[in-house]
Order: structure tokens, then C-alpha cells, then sequence
């Protein structure tokens, strides 16, 4: 039984990529067991995490995959891509030349991996390290749309792994991006599927929705 | 059309442009078998390895038709003739057919796809192999297994694949105490000064005794010993390493401005710092002079080798070296020469990583091939989890003590090259229960692996490793392949008059290639055996 509990919630992996040093670990750390360390060691190669949700009274799983920042190691990491369903891309507020590397990033997820429908997979921006107080790139929140527009992200959001600032919300929001995503597909490939939907609201245009 | 099942139910052949796909296993039936579809619509029996050998098989395959991976089921590969070209690959490279050549060529140009699967329909004997008793591998099948195959005999021109190599039994090892006093064993330059003795020694004790050989970490990665056997003193090396370290030290801001790799590193390096054994108290706390420390002697490493720079790992190389020595300008020149071991890891090509898992993977295929191919029927065959392993030998694995002691281990080279990869074999063997029969798939597969980290017991696995080791060395038929990876067999030099036949067959005492520490500046170890 327990078997085909496991079996039937849904399962989404998550890829969490971008510069070294951004805080793609604290991110994960934070989210899913609720710690914040300034002692994470730099991570070698990939690293995993899962966190169980409920949504809408069913299980939903998320499999986190940390991956190394630095690109040398890009060609043993990116085997870890292929069946990656949404993605974060992390930059740090303080550090300009991190915002810089996002678009490479995303080219390289979208060069690396595609959706059966073509589409590239649901990914969201996080600026993170904003409880630091320096983040210059961020303040104007109307550029930020439309850069995530541009480069084809689904939203944008400031977090602190530090101090817990909007890194479920950022979940949820691409969880909820994931699944329309899936509906979507499922309606494509067989019209006469009705799917039930899993959450009324449909997803925000941006992460201004979800500001504070 | 009916399946091509010829009347023993055990057997079949299929011309290969017949062949429409081809479906290899997946999930928790804890065994590999392939499924072959005829392009009628037929499944023929599966074909199980018990022992491994799917990736022979169709690597064997592609030579002669395009397997492509459908698109809706990465199980599932789609069978294409190649062009008519492909077909001329050689056949006695394959070695599956004992028939004469001549014979075999006359029947290939009339009927190739016929011929080339009526040999690769003989590893229907493996699945017969896999059903014997294991407690009785030589004797005929047991009463119980009336329903299994009918024998290689029943079936002529039938024959095994071989996919391994029959190694005997594990030896049990028992490792002994820590040689002290190895400098006795050096002359000047740091060479071995009698290798027979070091030989007979090493017999005696059984090969056990490789561990903490070094309590002096500089005499190790052997730069001081370069300074003792020259005129030069070590205030050379330390004015070396502070002429490199003022490079650095002295660019302006405005000059890094426009020195973006300078800048790079240093910002790589400032994130690395803050993020290394933060648990050891010699860098825990802010404002350690550890970390400046640390980060001192990475920078100025990145000006002895500017190409390479700094990448992410050198900083858990490092800390050790800093803890041992308590000195910059020591743990410097000690981390050059553990750098000159490793830093093809840290290369942009990465090619000797890769080249690090292709051979762990031949090393597994004699010491486990059921476990490898476990591994491969999950998409997790090309050992990629093992990736960090390699990188900076376990650092990230083993608690910090540990790590002191396995270092010097790997460093003394001894019993073999390559000993890093045995380990790799070992604790991966160790996990066999944990994967085969499981419903692992290619991300718990790595999760598991990611989640060893601080609980393997070290002496446990350096034993495995020597017990691989020995098991490997004692093996008459170990393929050439593998023993260059452990080192029992190094290709000759161009000018060498040794054939390699009978240096291959030659047995060869496992000490072979031990001989000591390469380093920045030393003798090369293979000329110590002169």
C-alpha cells in the first residue's frame, strides 16, 4: 500500500542552478528543513533534496537537485537536467556579474532541455541575498518583469534564505506553473481527458502578486 | 508471421532486419533482460544478464544496425539498418563466431543479418549459466531445475559472450600498523633506497601496513627532500613562494578592474574560503587567521599556475595540508605537490574525470559485472554519482581525521595505482544489497550515494580496496585493460623490445608500481626500480 502511495503522488524535480556562491544550498536548506548555516560547503557535483507538499489536499513531491556553480564541472552536471519538470535560477543581489550570468544559465537549461511540447520547462528567478540591503538590481520591480518576460522566466521573486523570505512562496509559484504545465499537456495529447484542476487560481502573471 | 522461436524454447534467431526494437528493463525486478521485438510485432523471450553484459551486447549491435532511443520511452530503442557500409566492420573483432573466418565471411555477404544474429543469439546461454546453483558453478544443473535451459551441449555452435573475467575468491586483508621511520627506507632524493628490501618487507607484512606511512607530510608530497639533496636551502622555497604571493598582493584595485580572471579567482576564492571545514577549529570562527591563511596560499597558487587558476575542490585539498603543517609557505609547496597528482581533475576539459569513471566502470566489470549492469539497467552505468569521489579523493566522505590518514595512503601509491578507483569499486560493492533488488532508479541511485557521506567506516573500505586489489593481481586472466588501470601492466615504449604478450602474462608481484610519490620536482618514481 504504502508502495502505491508513493507511486501515485506526483513527483517534480527541480533543478536550483546559477553562479557559485549565490546561495543555491541555503535556498534548499531553508526550504526544506527549515535551517539557515553560514558553514554550507561548496558544492561538489549535485546534491539532492526532497520536500513533500500538500497541495490541495494531495501530496505533491519535489525533488531539489543543487547543482555546483561552477561551469567547469557544467558537462558532469547538466546529466542531471533531463528530466527536470521546473527550474530556479539564482543570482546574488550584492553581486552584479551573478545577474550578468542569468541569461547564460538560461540558455544553456533551455538548450539542454525541452518539454515534449517544445516549450522550455517552468522556470522562476530568484535575487537572493536581500536581506542585505544592497540590492541595486532589484528596486526597480517593473524592469525585472519585463527582463523575466524577455528571457522567459514565469516570475521573479527576492528572497533570504537567511532570514525566510519568500523562498515557499517561490515554490508554490513554480509548483503551481509545473502543473499547469502538465494540464496542459495532458489536454494536447488527449483532448478528450477531462483533467481535474488541481488549483482554481490560475497562476499569477508575476511575482509582484506575491509581494509583501 | 509467427515468432522466429526455433523449437528449443530456450533458443532463437532473428535475422537483424527483422529486429524492430529493442527494450531494455527497468524498475524493481532486480534483474537486466532485454526484450527483443520482431518487426511483425512479436516479443521474443527476454534475454537476462544476470551478470552483466547488455551494454556488450548492444554496443556489439550498433555496430551493425542504428539502435535510437524512441522519443516517447527512453527504455525503448528502435532498430534501423545502418548503411550498407557499417556492415563491412570487422568480425573477428566481435569474437563471436569460432566457425572458420572463411566460412563465416562467404555466409555474411550472403546473409549478414542472419548470420550476425545467430550469434548474438547465443548469449541465451548466459541466462542458462545464471540459473546454475550458485554453490555449485561447475556441476550440471540440479534436479530443481527442470525448467531451465537445456545445456550449451544440446545446442552446438551456441557459445558464452563473455562479459567478465572468473576471479577467485576475496582475499581476507588485515592491515598493520603504521610503518614509522619510512624516511630510513629514502636516500637523498627521496627514491627508495633498496626496493628489494621494500619488496620483501611488504610480503612479509602482506601489503597491510601502506597506511600512515608518512608522519612527515612535506617529506610526502617531497619538496623539502628535493631541498635537503640540493644546494638550494628553504629559504628558496620561501622567498619562491613570497615572490608569487606579492604578484598578487600588489595589484591595485584598478588594476583588477581589468584583469577579469584575477578578479574571477579572487571572488571564486572569497566564496570557497568562507565555506571550507568551517567545523575544524583552525578555521572556524570569524576572522580565523585560517581563512587568511587559506585563502593566502590559493591565491598564490593561481599564480603558479595561472592557466589552471582556482576551481571549486582546491580548498578542501588545501585545508588539510594547512591543518598538518601549520605553515603557509609549507602547506604551499605541499599543495603543489599534491596538485601534480591531481590536477588534470580540476582541468577544463575534464577529460581525466571522465576517464577516472570509464575505468572505475572497468573495474567494476570484473570485480561486480551484476552490480555494474544493475547500475547501467538504471541510466546510472557512465558511475557519474561517483564524480566526487574522484574529484578531491573523499575529501567530502570521511570525517577530517580520516581524511589525513586516507590521503597518505593514496599518496604512498601503494598497492597500485588507481587505488582511489578500487576504493570507489569498494564502497559501491558494499552497497550491492542496498541496490539490486531495490526500486532505485537514477536519482535515489545518486541520493543514496550522496547520502553515504560520514558513515562509511574508512578501515573498512581501504581493506575492500586492497581485497579488490589482491582478488584483481592474483587473476591469470585479468583483461590488459584493467590491469593497466591498476598498473600490472604498462604498455612499452616504442623503442621497448618486450613484446607486450609476454609482459602481459607475466606474474606480476602486487607491488609492482609502488614505488613512491610523485611530486613537483622529484626523480620519476618508475625509474626508483632501476
Amino acid at each position: 500500500m504504502i508502495m502505491m502511495w508513493f507511486c501515485l503522488c506526483p513527483l517534480f524535480q527541480v533543478l536550483v542552478i546559477g553562479d557559485l556562491g549565490v546561495g543555491k544550498t541555503s535556498i534548499i536548506k531553508r526550504y526544506v528543513h527549515q535551517t539557515y548555516s553560514t558553514n554550507y560547503r561548496a558544492t561538489i557535483g549535485v546534491d539532492f533534496a526532497l520536500k513533500v507538499l500538500n497541495w490541495d489536499s494531495e501530496t505533491v513531491r519535489l525533488q531539489l537537485w543543487d547543482i555546483a556553480g561552477q561551469e567547469r564541472f557544467g558537462n558532469m552536471t547538466r546529466v542531471y537536467y533531463r528530466e527536470a519538470m521546473g527550474a530556479f535560477i539564482v543570482f546574488d543581489v550584492t553581486r552584479p556579474t551573478t545577474f550578468e550570468a542569468i541569461t547564460k544559465w538560461k540558455e544553456d537549461l533551455d538548450s539542454k532541455l525541452m518539454l515534449t511540447n517544445r516549450e522550455s520547462i517552468a522556470t522562476v528567478l530568484l535575487a537572493n541575498k536581500c536581506d542585505q540591503g544592497r540590492e541595486v538590481l532589484t528596486n526597480n520591480g517593473v524592469k525585472m518583469d519585463q527582463f523575466c518576460k524577455d528571457n522567459g522566466f514565469v516570475g521573479w521573486f527576492k528572497t533570504s534564505a537567511k532570514e525566510n523570505t519568500n523562498i515557499s512562496e517561490a515554490a508554490n509559484f513554480l509548483v503551481k506553473h509545473i502543473m499547469a504545465t502538465e494540464n496542459d499537456f495532458l489536454k494536447s495529447v488527449v483532448p478528450d481527458t477531462i483533467s481535474p484542476k488541481l488549483n482554481d487560481s490560475q497562476p499569477g502573471t508575476c511575482s509582484a502578486c506575491y509581494k509583501s | 508471421m509467427s515468432p522466429p522461436l526455433f523449437p528449443g524454447q530456450w533458443s532463437f534467431s532473428l535475422p537483424l532486419s527483422e529486429l524492430y526494437s529493442l527494450r531494455r528493463s527497468r524498475f524493481s525486478l532486480g534483474r537486466n533482460f532485454l526484450v527483443f521485438t520482431s518487426r511483425g510485432g512479436h516479443p521474443l523471450p527476454p534475454l537476462h544478464f544476470h551478470r552483466g553484459g547488455t551494454r556488450e551486447l548492444l554496443r556489439a549491435l550498433q555496430r551493425y544496425i542504428i539502435l535510437a532511443p524512441s522519443p516517447v520511452d527512453g527504455r525503448l530503442f528502435l532498430a534501423y539498418p545502418h548503411d550498407s557500409g557499417a556492415l563491412s566492420q570487422s568480425f573477428d573483432e566481435l569474437h563471436l563466431f569460432d566457425d572458420g573466418s572463411s566460412d563465416l565471411v562467404s555466409r555474411f555477404i550472403q546473409d549478414p543479418y542472419a548470420t550476425t544474429f545467430g550469434g548474438f543469439s547465443k548469449v541465451t546461454n548466459f541466462f542458462r549459466g545464471a540459473l546454475r546453483p550458485p554453490d555449485s558453478p561447475f556441476h550440471p544443473r540440479g534436479p530443481q531445475d527442470h525448467h531451465g535451459p537445456p545445456s550449451a551441449d544440446e545446442e552446438p555452435g551456441f557459445e558464452l559472450i563473455t562479459c567478465g573475467v572468473e576471479l577467485g575468491p576475496k582475499p581476507d586483508v588485515t592491515r598493520g600498523q603504521p610503518l614509522d621511520k619510512w624516511d630510513e627506507f629514502l636516500d637523498p632524493e627521496g627514491r627508495v633506497k633498496d626496493p628489494q628490501r621494500i619488496k620483501e618487507l611488504s610480503l612479509i607484512i602482506s601489503l597491510a601496513c601502506y597506511g600512515s606511512l608518512i608522519k612527515d607530510w612535506d617529506c610526502c608530497l617531497n619538496w623539502s627532500q628535493f631541498i635537503s639533496s640540493t644546494p638550494l636551502c628553504f629559504s628558496f622555497f620561501r622567498d619562491e613562494y613570497f615572490r608569487m604571493k606579492v604578484q598578487w598582493k600588489s595589484v591595485s584595485e584598478e588594476q583588477e578592474m581589468r584583469n577579469s580572471l584575477l578578479r574571477g579567482y579572487r571572488s571564486l576564492i572569497e566564496r570557497d574560503v568562507s565555506r571550507t571545514d568551517r567545523h575544524n577549529t583552525f578555521f572556524s570562527g570569524n576572522d580565523n587567521p585560517g581563512l587568511t591563511l587559506l585563502n593566502d596560499v590559493l591565491m598564490t597558487y593561481c599564480m603558479f599556475n595561472f592557466d589552471l587558476g582556482y576551481v571549486q575542490g582546491m580548498s578542501d585539498l588545501l585545508a588539510p595540508l594547512l591543518f598538518v603543517t601549520q605553515n603557509e609557505v609549507e602547506s604551499f609547496w605541499c599543495l603543489t605537490g599534491f596538485m601534480e597528482m591531481v590536477h588534470q581533475n580540476f582541468e577544463e576539459s575534464q577529460e581525466a574525470m571522465k576517464q577516472q569513471l570509464l575505468q572505475l566502470s572497468l573495474l567494476m566489470k570484473a570485480l561486480d559485472p551484476e552490480l555494474l549492469d544493475y547500475l547501467d539497467s538504471q541510466d546510472s552505468g557512465s558511475l557519474c554519482f561517483c564524480f566526487r569521489w574522484l574529484l578531491i579523493w573523499f575529501k567530502r566522505e570521511f570525517s577530517f581525521e580520516d581524511i589525513l590518514s586516507l590521503w597518505e595512503v593514496l599518496w604512498t601509491r601503494l598497492p597500485c595505482e588507481n587505488f582511489h578507483l578500487l576504493m570507489a569499486a569498494s564502497i559501491l560493492e558494499s552497497q550491492r544489497g542496498e541496490f539490486i533488488g531495490s526500486d532505485h532508479d537514477f536519482n535515489t541511485i545518486l541520493k543514496h550515494i550522496n547520502e553515504l557521506t560520514m558513515k562509511l567506516d574508512l578501515q573498512t573500505v581501504l581493506r575492500g580496496a586492497e581485497a579488490n586489489y589482491l582478488q584483481l593481481a592474483y587473476c591469470k586472466e585479468l583483461p590488459v585493460k584493467v590491469q593497466e588501470v591498476i598498473g600490472l601492466y604498462v604498455p612499452p615504449s616504442p623503442d621497448d623490445e618486450t613484446s607486450p604478450e609476454s609482459e602481459s602474462h607475466e606474474t606480476q608481484l602486487p607491488l609492482t608500481g609502488c614505488f613512491l610519490f610523485v611530486t613537483p620536482f622529484s626523480v620519476n618514481p618508475r625509474h626508483c626500480r632501476a
